[in-house]
């Protein structure tokens, strides 16, 4: 049972995530619930190589000799440092697009968008 | 309407669950077979003489991957480029 | 946009800037890198461009150059990589440990990095703002 609040929080953002994208018909809350669903999986991939009692995996003068008994894995943040870049092409790209749609159909609700067939 | 409630509360409680299970299955803070984490963390300050582990695992243990990030970041903008041009001129353009 | 916008934006840009190249400057002593620094100096100059218009923006650096800027960065970057894990004794690192002149790969690296980020954030702003 450690550090439970962290994996509740990340499993709250999810289904948050999934509620947005799902039920509301606009287009740029759609792309706001997908930005807060992947944040919520890159919240539950640093809690999960950490340690009680751990500190962060930066090497000071003080701790260089008891360093490697109390850091925690720094493998999970290096590729989390990665996704997020990815995650904020895929935004980027997302806006533009709606930005086309809507020079096109005039609106921005997707059920009025299926209703008018061109 | 009532078909899309039922499907999205379906998907709701499955993430649900699927944390639980994630909560549950291993002890978490134990250290059992993380012999990669344990090569990195001793092996930074011999290997190169950087202070920071997670700077040195990005750029020198595993640089490979840094390469195919900033490929994707490239092709976003020039992606976004075309799409402005695009929108702008129909096609034509620089 | 008003005047109490336009003074703080004036205020704050340099102190922006300065931090932004500090976190890049640094990544090899704490956290940071180039990607968090890329992204501070980007935000500087984003709010030089929506308090003061695109013209004044254009003044700091134009689309065409950060498009150059970013694609030589790119195969520079490439470049050094694959040469890296061949010819690993050309840049060994030396120099005391804490020093800022010490890890000259993670260091030389993250300065490139960092440039790169920001001429490939800088064209998308650019292009948003533009539509």
């Amino acid at each position: 049972m450690i550090m439970i609040e962290l994996y509740l929080t990340s499993g709250l953002m999810m289904m948050l995530g999934v509620y947005c994208v799902a039920m509301k018909p606009n287009l740029i809350k759609k792309i706001i619930g997908l930005a807060i669903f992947t944040d919520a999986i890159h919240l539950l991939l640093i809690t999960i190589g950490s340690r009680e009692n751990g500190i962060p995996p930066i090497i000071t003068p003080e701790n260089v000799n008891t360093f490697s008994q109390f850091s925690v894995d720094p493998v999970p943040q290096a590729l989390v440092l990665t996704s997020i870049v990815i995650s904020l092409s895929i935004t980027a790209l997302a806006l533009c697009i709606a930005i086309i749609a809507y020079r096109h159909f005039k609106t921005l609700d997707t059920e009025k968008m299926s209703d008018l067939r061109g | 309407m009532m078909k899309r409630n039922i499907v999205v509360g379906v998907c709701m409680v499955m993430i649900f669950s699927f944390m639980l299970y994630v909560f549950m299955f291993p002890g978490f803070g134990e250290w059992d077979n993380k012999s990669v984490a344990e090569h990195y963390i001793q092996n930074s300050l011999k290997e190169t003489n950087s202070a920071n582990v997670v700077g040195s695992i990005v750029w020198d243990f595993r640089s490979f991957d840094t390469l195919g990030e900033e490929t994707v970041l490239f092709t976003a903008a020039m992606g976004i480029f075309s799409l402005v041009m695009f929108g702008l001129g129909k096609g034509e353009g620089k | 946009m008003d005047v109490i916008v336009k003074t703080t934006v004036k205020g704050l840009f340099p102190f922006i800037l300065l931090f932004g190249v500090y976190i890049i400057l640094h990544g090899h002593l704490t956290p940071g890198g180039s990607f968090p620094g890329g992204t501070m100096v980007v935000v500087g100059i984003t709010l030089v461009a929506l308090a003061f218009g695109l013209r004044k923006a254009e003044r700091i650096i134009k689309e065409e150059t950060a498009h150059i800027i970013e694609g030589t960065m790119a195969s520079f970057l490439i470049f050094l990589v694959i040469f890296e894990t061949f010819f690993r004794s050309v840049l060994t690192p030396s120099g005391t440990i804490f020093n800022l002149w010490s890890a000259q790969q993670v260091l030389l690296l993250n300065v490139f990095g960092g440039i790169m980020v920001t001429m490939a954030l800088t064209v998308i702003v650019f292009l948003l703002i533009k539509e």
